[in-house]
């Protein structure tokens, strides 16, 4: 009998109580209020901003209030950038991203040392195909100013995959340089997966599952999964995406045991990237999660 | 050091001192390339090397060079050597040698061929085929050019009221002879505009360099400008991100109401594929809506002040004195001084940032600008006409449309009209081929070999395009006639996209621009 996990959550505003209050409060009158709050997120970390960033520019809800506080207040800055950030995200096409690169120039022009406007100008140069030599140059000013930043370091290496039968040098070099120096607990540990997935993904189109379950690679899954977990990961936020992929890619691996313990910290949390992308092994992957979390229950 | 001024001959002559022993000096006739038409383009150049003829020998301190609007002939050396030069060209220009016209046209071409500075499409897009437009184009009129024309030329253009003359040293003015004949003074080129809606862009995939031109209002607010662009271009594209070996924006005057900054930046091999462009254009706006502190402007302005400083206490003074006065910049006083740069602010400064932007063309080596909001340089154009067609031999897709008014090429891509009232230059071969190129840019080539045109097709086009903007050439030989495609579109097709790009820009910009 398969066991079925619970109902997966993927929304961060209803895993996180504090990004839920960010929101309602941005989209139920207090725009200022979450504005403000949406910079202080920032103290803890420009990687952790963006998240909170994201939870309000995929709000619908999001779109009156942001156009009336601009009409008031046109030179507002944070406004200005998340209006770019929702603009992209509500149009999710190149022109919505072409749209948002005009006010960004502006906005990186007033304040370059803006890691967060370096960070939506990193989305943006991938939506609108703006060149890899550009991406690059915009995640590299990004890095400066956080070196930190695990979900530009994902983001970057989306940009570096290849074509089907291109070369994968300069991604696993990104995941090299990321991982160098990583300590135990870091999300850039969740590049391992992510790379193998990515990877498994172009050139396993059938879906068929020899790529990740060679030795190689579930060596490569086995170590990075046990320096993520040997400490608290230091971004909650991001902990969820690393998870997934963790989850997802070691269960495709046939490393049932280490899924079940990714499964097991996500509870009914999940990020959408690896769970679609293995979309062709849902139920498989609904077994190992279902299992992973009765026995979370059970503990 | 100070320039003195006096006049010889009717002649103003603007004098400095040089302490090194040598003399220098030079003249300055208010006639270049930019007033030349694309049918006639060299004359300028052909009518300054007969004036040479037997003055100087291939000395590399003696010479001549022609610019957009202006000649300049100088010489440096001995007191006499210098009067020899100048005193030489002005006789040569009473009675040109034109039975050496062949000689020094061939001489000419010789000179194009050696040239390894490649010509650029941004003036010819700025400003058409015509006027500044022709910095775009090799000198296509040479052949077409015969004496009459090169002493009307010079009877009209080399005139006393059109030169202006320096010297550095000791070198006696007096002893200057330059029997020029009188004349009226010309009126500067005409600033012809063919470009759409700027900001705008095109890309030219045969290059690895990116180059922004934009216009802006003379004067130190663009001085200082254009020297804290060329420092945010070292900071961002040297030093930064190392995009490029090499960077720089320069300003040139082009009259009293419009200079010309210009960046250049070329890429290196490993950062092709945009970064290049996506580092001008924040350098760009950086200086639009950038911090820019006041301190920093006086700074640069000081700096800016010090150079001028240093270069009106050169012997080169006088000749910048000369230039000015030639172009009309300055009639008394030199256009701006030092004293100017003071009181400069960050709000002159973010002017110039905006008018530059307003009025800025970019060539791109990849990739676009659309993200930036600049526009694309129309592909097709605005013309169409309509007539009798004629379709491409072999398997070309193209067909040649000959109309009462002009004539168009038109593929299921592209359109290229060529309008007879506009026609900047035709070629015409003695084997029929002829080459139109329309003052907008755009050029149709009427090739027998390539389309399915009749003799009587050939004579109509003669018969609408105006005689002094035909040029007649010889017929090629057979080997080098224009075949039709021989590959077929399915071939076309398995090329890999950077081939098909190359080979498209290509076409569109090196065939325009150099008619090869």
């Amino acid at each position: 009998m398969s066991l079925a996990g619970p109902v997966p959550v993927f929304d961060p505003g209803e895993i996180f109580p504090d990004l839920e209050e960010l929101r309602t409060r941005a989209t139920e009158g207090d725009l200022p209020g979450a504005l403000e709050r949406l910079v202080a997120i920032g103290r803890g970390g420009a990687s952790d901003q963006v998240t909170a960033w994201e939870v309000l520019a995929e709000s619908d809800a999001l779109d009156g209030p942001l156009t009336a506080h601009l009409a008031a207040h046109p030179d507002d800055r944070t406004a200005r950038l998340l209006a770019c950030l929702r603009r992209v995200r509500a149009g999710s096409d190149r022109a919505a991203a072409l749209a948002a690169e005009q006010d960004l120039v502006r906005l990186v022009a007033e304040d370059r040392t803006d890691a967060t406007a370096w960070f939506v100008r990193l989305v943006t140069a991938g939506a609108a195909g703006l060149g890899p030599s550009e991406t690059r140059r915009r995640y590299e000013r990004l890095r400066e100013l956080a070196p930190e930043h695990s979900v530009a370091q994902r983001l970057m290496l989306r940009a570096l995959v290849p074509a089907p039968g291109g070369a994968w040098d300069e991604v696993l070099a990104h995941v090299r340089l990321a991982t160098a120096d990583a300590p135990d607990g870091s999300p850039d540990w969740g590049l391992v997966p992510l790379l193998h997935l990515m990877r498994w993904h172009v050139e396993s189109p059938a879906g068929e599952t020899d790529y990740l379950r060679q030795p190689e690679v579930r060596s490569k899954l086995e170590e990075a999964s046990e320096r993520f977990t040997a400490a608290p990961c230091t971004s909650p936020y991001a902990a969820v995406e690393v998870h997934t992929d963790f989850a997802v890619a070691t269960a495709l691996a046939g490393q049932r045991g280490r899924s079940m313990k990714h499964f097991r910290a996500l509870g009914p949390a999940l990020a959408p990237g690896a769970w679609e992308l293995a979309a062709a092994h849902r139920a498989d992957l609904e077994t190992v999660r279902g299992a992973a979390v009765a026995e979370g229950r059970r503990r | 050091m100070s320039v003195t001024e006096t006049t010889v001959d009717g002649i103003p002559v603007f004098l400095a001192d040089r302490d090194d022993g040598l003399c220098s000096g030079g003249l300055i006739f208010r006639v270049g390339w930019a007033d030349e038409t694309l049918a006639v383009r060299g004359l300028t150049h052909l009518v300054s090397h007969l004036a040479l003829h037997q003055v100087v020998v291939g000395d590399p301190h003696q010479n001549v060079e022609i610019h957009d609007r202006y000649t300049h002939v100088y010489a440096q050396g001995s007191a006499q050597q210098v009067l020899n030069v100048l005193n030489g060209v002005c006789a040569n220009l009473q009675q040109l040698p034109t039975h050496r016209i062949a000689l020094e046209s061939d001489a000419l071409r010789a000179e194009e061929a050696r040239r390894t500075e490649e010509r650029r499409a941004s003036p010819l897009l700025r400003y058409g085929a015509q006027g500044y437009g022709l910095a775009s184009f090799p000198e296509l009129g040479l052949p077409g050019i015969d004496a009459d024309l090169v002493q009307l030329w010079a009877d009209a253009a080399f005139t006393r009221e059109n030169t202006v003359a320096w010297l550095a040293g000791e070198v006696a003015p007096g002893s200057l002879k330059m029997p020029l004949p009188e004349g009226e003074r010309s009126t500067l080129p005409v600033v012809t505009s063919a470009l759409g809606r700027p900001p705008m862009w095109f890309r030219d995939s045969t290059t690895d360099t990116l180059v922004v031109s934009g216009v802006v209002t003379p004067g130190p607010a663009a001085v200082v400008y254009t020297m804290l662009l060329g420092r945010a271009l070292d900071r961002d594209l040297l030093d930064g991100d190392r995009i490029s070996l090499s960077a720089s924006a320069t300003l040139e005057v082009r009259d009293a109401e419009a200079a010309v900054v210009t960046i250049t930046a070329d890429c290196l091999l490993q950062r092709r594929g945009g970064a290049l462009a996506g580092a001008v254009v924040d350098a760009m706006a950086r200086l639009r809506w950038g911090p820019l502190g006041a301190a920093e402007v006086t700074y640069a302005a000081r700096a800016a002040a010090e150079t001028h400083r240093a270069a009106d206490a050169t012997p080169d003074a006088a000749r910048r004195r000369a230039l000015d006065r030639v172009l009309g910049l300055a009639p008394e006083q030199p256009a701006w001084g030092p004293d100017d740069f003071v009181g400069l602010t960050p709000e002159h400064v973010r002017a110039v940032a905006e008018e530059l932007h307003a009025t800025a063309l970019a060539q791109l080596p990849d990739l676009g600008l659309d993200w930036a909001g600049w526009n694309q340089i129309p592909m097709h154009s605005p013309r169409t006409v309509t007539g009798t067609e004629y379709p491409g031999r072999g398997y070309s897709d193209a067909v040649l449309v000959l109309g009462e008014d002009g004539v168009m090429v038109r593929t299921p891509r592209s359109r290229s009209t060529v309008a007879f009232d506009q026609v900047a230059i035709m070629q015409a071969y003695e084997d029929g081929g002829r080459w139109l190129v329309s003052t907008d840019g755009f050029q149709v080539q009427v090739e027998p070999t390539m389309y399915e045109v009749d003799d009587a097709a050939i004579a109509a086009i003669d018969a609408a395009v105006d005689l002094a903007r035909v040029v007649r050439l010889s017929a090629r030989r057979p080997e080098d006639l224009p075949r039709p495609r021989d590959t077929t579109p399915e071939q076309d097709a398995a090329a890999s996209p950077e081939q098909r790009r190359a080979a498209r820009d290509r076409r569109s910009w090196l065939r325009r621009v150099t008619g090869r």
